[in-house]
């Protein structure tokens, strides 16, 4: 649990969204560990009690990125 | 009563004084676009929003336009000031961008943000947000409602410099004018945007140089702060809880499955939570919607009935939190494509939570459903009467939903939007279209006690020898509902009739399309005839509690039909117009009713 950087080049061109609200991430995260294990990204500090306090959407965010086919943006701690 | 501090060097009238004249300032840069931009959506349709934001990019004020923007209001500027930093920002600079993912609301709408210099430092900024009748990709007006990713949408700008310390990047203006297909058009309202930022500046200069930069500083604060306490203090009017609601798109132009958006709104003592999490996943087509429009929905759903007179500006963001995960309908993900987003998701979304989920706390304060889609109709080509190419972004005006207090507007542009239609003059002058009608759709709005207003239908006749059409809309399969027993609106539909047909048919029907309501690219040629119709709004309270003689004026006036008279309201007219009651009485009495009205 700590604010940690995001590093990006000046040719990146996608952009990075926290994993509890949908909101941007912007230079920095707040890095935390959800339920199942990953590190999640959060825009604010308070995410991660919002994210406990809305647990149900966790599988819910990680069914509609295996629809969409869209990569996840949880990594594992590992990578961070 | 809502207390709060004020600024030493302005108390509480003073402080609204400012405010007021902040807005007027947002006003002042509004006029000036509409009059010096080329394109009617501009002059016409008004679908833009000026915006004084605070030395952070904090939203302080905005003219009372288009309430759709609200979201990119509040987030573009922040974000690209956060993203470039505010060393970036020098005196005389001009930043633009459509970017949906960093806080656009859709590519045709770009924003532009400029720093007020004051002393050397940067004290304020200034922006406005437009939409552009034609920014390239795959479809004229460039609203393809069968694209798959945002490639094909348009031209996508991440935020970079029009003009730069007083100079326009040249290479910048090159590429937008030679991806526009219109770039004559482009050209005309990129400098309207410029021009209405250039009396913003000027304004807030004189407005800084009157009263101080810091008091204005610490006055732009106090005026957040407001929002933010007069929010809180209505939403702690409401009884805590979750409150649920769901509503479905027709399809997203690609396949013919249905989209659902699901949301909790969860209240908690002065805060809430609009909870998105349990939508469906990101379409394929273009119906998703990047944050902001999320954002934009709730709180404009909520503002609607809550908070009519509370300042537009950031401080309205601090007590809400909107969960729209991304990769899902609510918050698309790169490269999804969202140009339906704005104008088809956020209405409905809206009156989501305006209707289904604060009626159920504030039953007297919500409304029946609007017919809710723009009903997107684009189209291009080259004018036969100048040779010049064309290209324009129709919305069409539908019904609004009956609510506690009367019946729902007619031929009014989705609520959300607050823009207005193009008159029929203005369509006739600048494209090669010639109308036969436009005319309310009778026997269409929702019946009830206070009856959903009406839809319009619109049939014009293609002068040019090629135009080139696409249309994005919804509520094709799926009518506006209505509340506590009223009934429901009326849907779209989108036809064509050829020359020697007899008939209009759906678009559908003469292609084989997937959705009655999305197609791109449709060339139509000299003596074609386009329908559009548009959805009327869903009725509010039982019908047979109408006052007879508000149906028999509805009757008079053509809107409801005899029949639909005695058969959704239960009140015989005669033939004179006027009311039968004792007829009225029997068949009222057969109905349900307990005669009370007549």
């Amino acid at each position: 649990m700590a604010w940690l950087e995001l590093h990006k080049t000046w040719h990146d061109t996608d952009v990075d969204h926290c994993d509890v609200c949908g909101n941007l991430i912007i230079h920095r995260y707040w890095a935390f560990d959800g339920v199942d294990g990953v590190t999640l990204r959060a825009c604010r500090e308070d995410d991660e009690r919002l994210y406990h306090r809305l647990r149900h959407f966790a599988p819910m965010t990680e069914a509609a990125r295996a629809a969409t086919g869209t990569a996840t943006t949880a990594r594992p701690r590992e990578a961070i | 009563m809502t207390t709060i501090a004020t600024p030493g060097a302005l108390d509480r009238v003073g402080l609204t004084l400012l405010y007021k004249q902040l807005v007027n300032v947002c006003d002042e840069m509004a006029v000036s676009m509409m009059r010096t931009a080329y394109s009617p959506i501009f002059s016409e349709g008004l679908d833009f929003s000026t915006l004084i934001l605070d030395r952070d990019g904090n939203l302080v004020a905005t003219a009372g336009l288009n309430p759709a923007m609200l979201g990119a209001s509040l987030y573009a500027a922040t974000w690209i000031i956060a993203e470039l930093g505010a060393e970036n920002f020098d005196e005389g600079d001009v930043w633009i961008h459509n970017d949906p993912y960093r806080g656009g609301s859709h590519m045709p709408e770009h924003m532009m943000v400029t720093p007020v210099y004051v002393d050397g430092a940067i004290a304020a900024y200034v922006g406005n947000i437009a939409h552009m009748a034609e920014i390239g990709g795959m479809s004229p007006g460039s609203f393809a409602a069968t694209a798959t990713d945002i490639y094909q949408e348009g031209l996508r700008l991440p935020p970079v410099r029009l003009f730069r310390k007083g100079e326009p990047v040249q290479d910048i203006w090159r590429i937008m004018l030679s991806n526009h297909r219109t770039p004559a058009n482009s050209w005309g309202d990129l400098h309207a945007m410029l021009g209405s930022l250039r009396i913003g500046e000027r304004r807030l200069r004189q407005l800084f140089e009157e009263r101080g930069v810091e008091t204005l500083a610490v006055a732009f604060g106090h005026i957040q702060d407001f929002a933010d306490t007069y929010l809180r203090e209505e939403i702690r009017k409401l009884p805590d809880g979750v409150y649920y609601g769901e509503d479905t798109f027709d399809d997203d132009g690609i396949g013919d499955q249905p989209y659902t958006v699901r949301l909790a709104v969860i209240v908690d003592g002065d805060e809430l939570i609009f909870d998105y999490s349990r939508s469906d996943p990101q379409a394929i087509g273009p119906i998703n919607a990047p944050y902001v429009v999320t954002l934009s929905a709730s709180l404009n759903g909520l503002l609607y009935v809550l908070g009519r007179n509370i300042p537009v500006n950031a401080g309205l963001n601090r007590a809400i939190r909107v969960v729209a995960p991304a990769g899902t309908i609510c918050c698309v993900k790169l490269p999804g494509a969202c140009v339906g987003g704005q104008t088809e998701y956020q209405p409905r979304i809206m009156e989501m939570v305006m209707g289904t989920i604060l009626g159920q706390i504030l039953p007297d304060e919500t409304a029946g459903a609007s017919g809710n889609t723009s009903l997107n109709f684009l189209f291009g080509g080259t004018d036969p009467r100048t040779g010049d190419y064309y290209a324009h972004y129709h919305f069409e005006g539908n019904g609004w939903g009956g609510r506690a207090t009367s019946d729902g507007n007619s031929a009014q542009i989705v609520p959300h939007a607050n823009c207005r239609n193009t008159p029929v003059e203005i369509f006739e002058t600048r494209w090669p279209w010639v109308h036969d009608a436009l005319r309310l759709n009778s026997d269409t709005g929702g019946a009830g006690r206070h009856r959903g207003g009406l839809g319009i239908e619109r049939v014009m006749e293609v002068e040019g020898d090629v135009i080139t059409v696409s249309a994005l809309a919804d509520r094709a399969k799926r009518a506006p509902w209505g509340l506590w027993g009223g009934g429901e609106g009326s849907t779209t539909r989108i036809e064509l009739q050829r020359p020697g047909e007899p008939d209009f048919r759906s678009f559908q029907e003469h292609y084989g399309l997937v959705s009655p309501s999305k197609f791109a690219n449709v060339r139509l040629h000299k003596g074609d005839k386009v329908r559009l119709v548009s959805p009327s709004g869903g009725g509010y309270g039982d019908p047979l509690e109408r006052e007879p003689a508000e149906v028999a004026a509805d009757v008079r006036e053509g809107f409801v039909s005899i029949e639909s008279a005695e058969r959704l309201y239960g009140v015989v007219i005669d033939g004179d117009g006027t009311v039968d009651a004792d007829a009225t009485s029997r068949i009222r009495a057969s109905m349900g009713s307990d005669g009370e009205g007549v």
